[in-house]
């Protein structure tokens, strides 16, 4: 938080003149899920699960980036560990490389990991002009949508100069600090950014090769047979 | 940055197939009041038609940037921090269009026009947004959303369901924020309650683009936004089942579960003669509060469920025993939560009554050092059973750190029970040795009551926690009952040369007290590591009554004179303390290891209340384990775990309670016997694949035990047997078992396969004879599964084991046969409404020197439905049960030196014709 203060004083004192860009740094972003959501209340078995699990699942993400490149992926191990299995164990390292346009995703899903190749994730924002303050950043609001129909919020700063965010969200004009995607009941905000001079990003290697298209083409071969699991399908494919 | 900007223009164009027209904006930024130029600011070129971001771009160090775009309708939007906005309009043609010097004020310039917008952004902070509160509005009960709309100000609903709300059409409805079924508002608003929304709320997307940025994009997405209240989720879901065979055999069944919020009613009455005793699992989960279960969600996501019944059988809802029951079953259930889901009660109430006719015939052959020879028995008993029993459960939070839950529980209930036996005992030579023949009445009732209470507090260091527990169970069991028996026992000649008449009546009454602590504290040492400690002490009252009483001549009616070898009255009182310490260190996802101990003392007092005489018993035992879980790489697991244990022998072997019920088998005291101990070691790895449905599981368990408790068997001339328990080494356990399964590329199989083996040694004593008891079984089971969701499915299993067994005494003797199980299911939909569905198994064992006859079965069920209703929630269903009529009720065991098969009645075939009404509103059970 103290970094955040320092960084938020030096913006203040240059603002009348020069804003103050940040190239490089780290940005711990805090994950939550409400999690009942996946149970039933009028189950007798969900309602008895609700009443030990917490309401929202607390997790966390490191964002590792530079001008050129930014590595996504889990952070600190969460405090409450009484977390629904479809957010424990289905996770996502990120590496983008903004220059040649590519993607590199290891996903992790039930302990199996899948090493995805594919193009940067295309989302049609729409920038809104509603601001709000997250992590000590002005940031500004767009809304953007995925797969035709799921809705996602940005709150994103120009005052960083990576196209990057949370899972793989980008493709905005700075970072994405704060994002909500109402459908998987899941927002990740920034909690705390990091100056780093030099940060080391490199390509996730593990896990059994896909492109984009055929990891798609075997999640939706997947969901074919397992019913239950379109619940969380989603999950698998941001 | 610029190479990868590039890349991103193109791809857009490419998308809009567009290759040869682009055009190309420039321009430059400065800041009004310093003349500065203004490096890295943001450009965004918006399409005016959506607002939707086409492309941006960061200004060079001198303020300047350049683009390329579609020719098009656009608006140019700049920001950088500090400034107010900057945007402008443009229509892009494959001109050049150049904006020059584009001049950026800062905020601090602008404040006076900021605090004139401010007054509108005190509404638009609260998400620009009209919200209306449901609840001034009246509207008649059960209407829906629609109706609640044209009551309000501002909105107009015309007669086809659109919507306009401040002259504007409403494009979309949101429910609590998210989109409700899909994008036509209609959907929402017919379909929601009135009753049910809390809130609404009115955005103008329109005037949010306009304040800002002043661009008018023309988009006026005018949306709606739900609010539920969270208390009104009322509805019902339940289900009808009547079904018979207009015979014998009949199944029906009632259950609803009514929930109003956080308030659920569940009830259901079953009554039913083809083995169906109550809810299964999964109507426990809907109708039945869980029938005392408890699930809890354990870190990294993994949920435990424990089940505590007061009901001494609770059989999942199918009928586990031998013959043909009839049972009958009803409870009722409410559960609710408050003060902001702080506190919680669950109770329920069940009723259980279950009728048993048996016939069983059950053939042993006992093997012995010098001879072998064979017992026959024909039972025949009828019994019936009721019992009521409630539970009941209170949880409240004290608050977000520690929480209070007490649970209480009782039962009542009284049986009756008839059987009738004859037994007969056969040489090597065929000749009876014995006969025998007793009846078995008794009456009996049970009580029972138990409660706890249960404190937890989290301490802020996570995983730093304490909780208490304090229990007590009581329960009185009484009975009462005759005996009549007649033994009769001949020489090899088959000369009669004893026999026994027993005509008694029989009073037992069991009462037990039961109290118990508990602490459990778990203290963290770092992130990875923790130190748990548990104490225990514990209290058991236990009072065992056992009265034979005789009639004084044979012809008098009452039962007077006390028989002193078969009565008795014991008070046992025994006290435990058992401490125990475990550390544990984790990883979530990667590892997680345990190790630790506890001993318990435990200190017992026998005091036998009728010849005055008191024993007492000390025992110190010791619980050693070990056990980790380790994640490795490419979704491998490898999980071990070693559990050590001491036990102590149980009174009835030390002092057993003199007992004629069966006079054929009778059991002494052993006086001298020492602990047991037991060593489990097991050790399992296994990887699955989500995507390729492919994966292994392999599993290898070791048991061996010293000084374990086993039998000193003395058969005497008359073929009775003796019995006691004494201290044996050498008795172990193997298994094995692999598991592998693999999708078939491409295609819609799922193959399975995998070996089962096990091969363990037992040690008994025959006489004086040590006895030394192989037993092998090598398996293994081939599986195929088809499925195409709701068209059709089928799976087919098949098993085989090898068994052999041989026993040290009699090397000359060898047991040894196959097994085979085959199945098929399969099912098939079919004209939209119909579904066929079967399952055949069939168990072949093979015939062996002792028992030559064939004890195959084959069972073949078939069932038709046919679904009515738009909603297929109504089924007619037609069930043929054991098409073939092979069906036979069969075991057979082999232990140690008695080999036995067993056959009882069960059911045969029969057709049974069903309807089976599914119903629901607003709700729907679960079902996995």
């Amino acid at each position: 938080m103290k970094r955040i203060t320092i960084i938020l004083i030096s913006i203040m004192c240059f603002s009348e003149l020069q804003a103050q860009f940040i190239k490089a740094g780290k940005i711990e972003f805090e994950r939550r899920t409400n999690q009942h959501s996946f149970l039933e209340e009028e189950n007798m078995f969900d309602a008895m699960i609700k009443e030990s699990m917490p309401k929202f699942a607390v997790t966390y993400n490191d964002l590792i980036f530079n001008e050129k490149t930014s590595i996504f992926k889990d952070g600190r191990e969460p405090e409450n560990k009484k977390i629904h299995w479809s957010i424990n164990y289905i996770t996502n390292i990120v590496f983008r490389d903004l220059e040649k346009g590519s993607r590199i995703t290891q996903k992790s899903i039930f302990g199996s990991e899948y090493l995805v190749q594919d193009s940067l994730l295309k989302v049609d924002w729409k920038i809104t002009s509603e601001p709000r303050t997250i992590a000590g950043f002005e940031c500004r609001k767009a809304v953007g949508r995925i797969f035709d129909s799921v809705v996602v919020i940005a709150f994103y700063t120009d005052e960083i100069l990576a196209s990057a965010g949370p899972e793989s969200f980008g493709g905005l004009p700075g970072m994405i600090l704060g994002l909500a995607i109402p459908r998987l009941h899941t927002t990740w905000y920034a909690t705390k950014l990091e100056l780093i001079e030099a940060p080391g990003i490199a390509p996730p290697k593990d896990g059994k090769k896909y492109t984009g298209e055929q990891f798609k083409k075997e999640v939706n071969e997947m969901l074919k047979t397992n019913e239950w699991l379109k619940k969380i399908a989603w999950q698998t494919l941001i | 940055m610029r190479n990868a900007l590039m890349i991103l223009v193109v791809t857009l164009f490419c998308s809009q197939g567009l290759y040869s027209q682009v055009s190309a904006i420039r321009g430059s930024i400065t800041d009004t009041v310093n003349k500065k130029q203004l490096a890295n600011s943001s450009v965004m070129l918006v399409r005016k038609s959506d607002s939707v971001l086409v492309t941006y771009k960061r200004a060079a160090a001198d303020g300047s940037f350049n683009m390329n775009a579609a020719p098009g309708k656009y608006v140019l939007m700049i920001s950088y921090p500090g400034f107010g906005d900057y945007s402008d309009s443009l229509t892009l043609t494959d001109q050049l269009y150049d904006f020059g010097n584009i001049y950026l004020t800062p905020k601090s310039k602008l404040l006076e026009e900021i605090i004139i917008k401010k007054t509108i952004p005190a509404i638009r902070m609260k998400g620009d947004t009209i919200v209306y509160k449901a609840d001034s509005f009246r509207v008649q009960p059960g209407a829906t959303v629609e109706d609640l709309l044209k009551t309000l100000p501002g909105f107009v609903v015309d007669k086809n369901g659109n919507i306009t709300a401040q002259g504007e059409r409403v494009k979309k409805i949101l429910v609590d924020g998210e989109e409700f079924f899909s994008d036509d508002p209609t959907i929402a608003t017919k379909n929601l309650q009135s009753a049910m929304v809390d809130e609404l709320e009115v955005f103008d997307k329109k005037s949010d683009q306009a304040e800002f940025t002043g661009i008018d994009d023309g988009q006026k997405t005018k949306t709606v936004n739900l609010k539920l209240k969270e208390d009104k989720k009322n509805g019902y879901f339940g289900k009808l089942e009547l079904g018979s065979d207009l015979n014998n055999y009949w199944s029906n069944s009632a259950m609803i579960n009514y929930f109003k919020g956080k308030k659920k009613v569940a009830a259901h009455g079953l009554m039913a003669s083809d083995g169906r005793t109550g809810l299964n699992f999964q109507e426990m989960m809907n109708y039945g509060g869980m029938g005392g279960a408890q699930t809890e969600m354990m870190d990294g996501g993994g949920i435990s469920i424990s089940i505590e019944t007061p009901d001494d059988d609770f059989d999942w809802g199918t009928f586990q025993g031998e013959g043909l029951p009839k049972s009958w079953s009803a409870g009722g259930h409410f559960s609710n939560k408050w003060d902001k889901d702080r506190k919680n009660f669950n109770g329920t109430y069940r009723f259980k009554k279950l009728d048993n006719d048996a016939n069983i015939v059950n053939r042993s052959q006992y093997i012995t050092p010098d001879t072998t020879f064979f017992v026959n028995e024909r039972n025949k008993t009828y019994s019936s059973k009721q019992s009521h029993s409630i539970l009941g459960t209170y949880d409240v939070k004290l608050d977000s750190s520690s929480s209070i839950k007490v649970v209480v529980s009782g039962l009542k209930g009284n049986g009756r029970n008839f059987s009738a036996l004859n037994t007969e005992s056969i040489n090597p030579e065929g000749d009876t040795i014995n006969t025998g023949s007793r009846i078995n009445t008794s009456l009996s009732e049970n009580e029972a009551f138990n409660s706890s209470l249960m404190y937890r507090k989290k301490f802020k260091k996570a995983g730093h926690t304490f909780s208490a527990t304090i229990r007590q169970n009581y329960s009185n069991n009484t009975s009462e009952g005759f005996l009549k028996a007649i033994n009769t026992f001949y020489d090899s000649k088959g000369i009669m040369v004893r026999q026994d008449l027993i005509d008694q009546q029989k009073i037992k009454g069991n009462k037990r007290n039961y109290y118990q602590g508990m602490l459990n504290y778990t203290q963290p040492l770092s992130k990875k590591a923790f130190l748990e400690f548990n104490y225990q002490l514990s209290n058991q009252g236990l009072r065992s009554l056992k009265k034979t009483l005789e009639k004084s001549a044979p012809g008098d009616d009452k039962y007077e004179v006390i028989v002193p070898a078969f009565s008795n009255d014991y008070d046992f009182n025994t006290w435990e303390n058992r401490g125990g310490m475990n550390f544990k260190f984790s990883k979530m996802k990667k590892y997680n290891f345990t190790v630790g101990a506890a001993a318990s003392y435990t200190s017992l007092i026998q005091n036998d209340l009728i010849r005055d005489t008191t024993r007492k018993y000390n025992y110190l035992n010791f619980f050693p384990r070990v056990n980790g879980n380790f994640t490795l790489k490419g979704n491998r697991n490898l999980y071990f775990n070693y559990y050590g244990r001491t036990e102590q022998p149980s009174l009835n072997a030390i002092q057993p309670v003199a007992d004629n019920t069966d006079p054929l088998n009778v059991s002494i005291g052993n006086p001298d016997l020492n602990l047991a101990i037991i060593h489990n070691f097991n050790l399992s790895f296994n990887r699955y694949d989500m995507l390729t449905e492919s994966g292994y599981f392999m599993s290898y368990r070791f048991n061996i035990s010293q000084h374990s408790f086993s039998t000193r068997n003395f058969i005497d001339s008359l073929g009775r047997r003796v019995y006691q328990t004494v201290n044996v080494d050498g008795v172990f356990n193997h298994s094995f078992y692999l598991d592998w399964n693999k999708k078939i590329k491409g295609t819609k199989f799922n193959f399975s396969t995998g070996p089962e083996l096990s091969y363990r040694q037992d040690v008994n004593f025959v006489n004086t004879e040590k006895n030394i008891i192989k037993n092998g079984n090598l398996g293994g089971n081939v599986n195929l599964r088809y499925n195409v969701e709701k068209k059709y499915n089928f799976s087919i299993r098949a098993s085989g084991s090898y068994n052999f067994s041989k026993s040290s005494i009699r090397s000359d003797i060898k047991t040894n046969y196959w097994l085979q199980d085959y199945s098929l299911n399969y099912g098939y939909f079919f004209l939209k409404k119909w579904e066929l569905n079967g399952e055949l198994n069939a168990s072949l064992r093979q015939k062996t020197p002792a028992f030559p006859d064939d004890s195959n079965v084959l069972l073949w069920n078939m069932w038709l439905d046919r679904k009515f209703g738009k909603k297929d929630d109504v089924k007619l269903r037609l069930y043929a049960f054991d098409i073939l009529n092979k069906n036979l009720g069969f075991r057979r065991t082999i232990n140690s030196n008695l080999i036995s098969e067993r056959t009882y009645n069960t059911y045969n075939r029969y057709l049974m014709i069903s309807f089976i009404w599914n119903f629901s509103k607003n709700g729907k059970p679960a079902g996995w």
